[in-house]
């Protein structure tokens, strides 16, 4: 067996080790690799900059604590940009597993960032029935939503005081792991003419992409990178930004080992066989 | 009668359900009524649903603890957790809701939190194993694919910019410009089409619903 051989055959516990050297390197000590912002995310802090009317925003956040260390960094930007600019942050689930996430997000909001609940913030927990539940908060977010997730009425929450209906959103920013993003576009979107904007996790974002060309959605943050140039433009780099630079690295191993792994089929024992069985395919012929 | 009857609610609800999209239902009172209705029933559906799942995972594993399976062990651990968790969100919530009760938030963030995130992280090792094994330049389409992915996966991470950098690289022929640009026309492209297919799919079916033509969600398949 000749190196190329050797090459295209690597023992897969090898791949693990390099794996979790090179992801665990950079946490232990940062490279500050930069983080460059694109025009999907700087389009959705534009519009968040630009509310003027200090109508809620709606943040959905549909997602487990499997996606969370992607989807939680932004809704913590987000919440700290509204927050910020007097905007107040409705939440709501439509995923079972979300509202332990989401009680954690509304808590560091309280602590980290001074938010009342009720006035400035507040969390109106999980229902089941997805379409039918964008549909009936259009009809009423009581309606849907009569108690939050703490038990209060939800129309005696303060932050409700011309809050009727999901049409009087300025924004729903939908924080999605899975294809509930394409409901909030189709109902709250498309219907009820609510902005609609995106943060998905990065192997989900590139499905929204032919939303956000069309102007269906105001604004898109994907994957770990998208929070990591939120956090920036909100001058505050947190979990995001710190996670970027093993992800560069993690990346970068898998490339290494695809080369790897095509410098063996191509050069070893293996990739020779299959050109010359090529070739002789193409002599019949 | 047993045919007649499903097929008769799928035609006057499809129907009534499309032509309540299309009208202005502030406006038209019986419209809107009927249309919350049907909304507010869909939605105890969808709670019935859930019911449904959780029974018929408390049944399936009851059964293989009943058999005797190899595998009963895990079969004890999914219906123990399964009802502890149902028992504290159930009982220990009485008169509070269930965002303050702790012993629920401290199982949440004790169990689901470190076993979700572990099984997640584990596809980091399992996408490089993988991608080392599947990713070969066999054919021209394979080639495309896995130059397109290289990009994207180095475009879209700051190390991108830093070896644009240093191959100097500028502009549009950076690595996170080029991946930008494959994301956008492309990867938007190939995707718009497959929505597009997929909203008409949606829409023939249905139309065979509402019209009964397609009966097979009866079960029976006829």
């Amino acid at each position: 067996m000749n190196i190329w051989d050797k090459l295209s055959s690597i023992d897969r516990r090898w791949i693990f080790l390099a794996m979790a050297i090179f992801v665990s390197w950079p946490v232990l000590k940062p490279l500050g690799l930069p983080v460059t912002t694109t025009k999907e995310v700087e389009s959705l802090y534009s519009f968040i900059e630009e509310i003027e009317d200090k109508k809620p925003i709606i943040l959905a956040l549909d997602y487990g604590p499997s996606t969370a260390p992607e989807l939680t960094p932004m809704a913590k930007a987000v919440m700290r940009h509204a927050v910020s600019k007097g905007i107040p942050v409705v939440g709501v689930s439509l995923a079972p597993d979300a509202p332990g996430v989401a009680n954690d997000i509304w808590k560091w909001a309280e602590e980290e960032l001074g938010a009342i609940p009720g006035e400035d913030i507040a969390y109106l927990g999980y229902k089941a029935g997805t379409t039918n539940v964008i549909l009936q908060m259009g009809q009423g977010i009581s309606k849907a939503f009569p108690k939050d997730y703490y038990g209060n009425n939800t129309d005696d929450l303060e932050i409700m005081e011309g809050f009727e209906s999901l049409k009087d959103a300025s924004l729903v920013l939908g924080l999605e792991a899975t294809a509930i993003m394409d409901l909030w576009i189709q109902y709250a979107g498309d219907q009820m003419g609510v902005p609609v904007a995106g943060g998905m996790t990065a192997v989900s974002a590139p499905e929204a992409y032919v939303f956000y060309q069309s102007g269906q959605i105001v604004g898109l943050m994907g994957g770990m990178k998208g929070g990591a140039e939120y956090e920036l433009l909100v001058g505050a780099p947190g979990n995001a930004v710190q996670g970027m630079d093993a992800q560069s690295l993690g990346h970068i191993v898998i490339i290494v080992f695809i080369i790897f792994g095509n410098l063996g089929f191509f050069l070893g024992k293996k990739g020779q066989d299959v050109s010359r069985l090529k070739s002789l395919r193409g002599d019949q012929k | 009668m047993k045919t007649k009857l499903p097929v008769t609610i799928a035609f006057l609800t499809g129907l009534f359900m499309a032509f309540a999209y299309f009208v202005e239902r502030d406006n038209v009172a019986w419209v809107r009524i009927l249309y919350e209705e049907l909304n507010q029933n869909n939605i105890v559906l969808a709670v019935f649903v859930l019911f449904l799942g959780v029974g018929t995972l408390l049944i399936r594993h009851a059964k293989k603890i009943r058999d005797k399976n190899s595998d009963s062990i895990y079969s004890w651990v999914v219906i123990v957790s399964t009802l502890a968790v149902a028992y504290i969100g159930l009982f220990q919530t009485t008169g509070e809701s269930i965002g303050a009760n702790e012993n629920f938030q401290w199982i949440f963030n004790n169990f689901q939190v470190p076993l979700s995130a572990t099984m997640f992280s584990l596809l980091a090792f399992f996408v490089a194993s993988a991608a080392y094994r599947a990713f070969r330049a066999r054919n021209t389409e394979a080639t495309l694919l896995l130059i397109a992915a290289a990009i994207v996966m180095i475009g879209r991470v700051p190390i991108g910019s830093v070896i644009s950098d240093s191959l100097s690289l500028t502009g549009s022929f950076s690595l996170p410009a080029i991946a930008e640009w494959i994301l956008d026309i492309p990867n938007t492209a190939a995707k718009r089409a497959i929505t597009i297919g997929i909203g008409l799919g949606m829409t023939a079916t249905a139309i065979k619903i509402i019209f009964g033509i397609e009966r097979t969600y009866m079960g029976s398949g006829k």
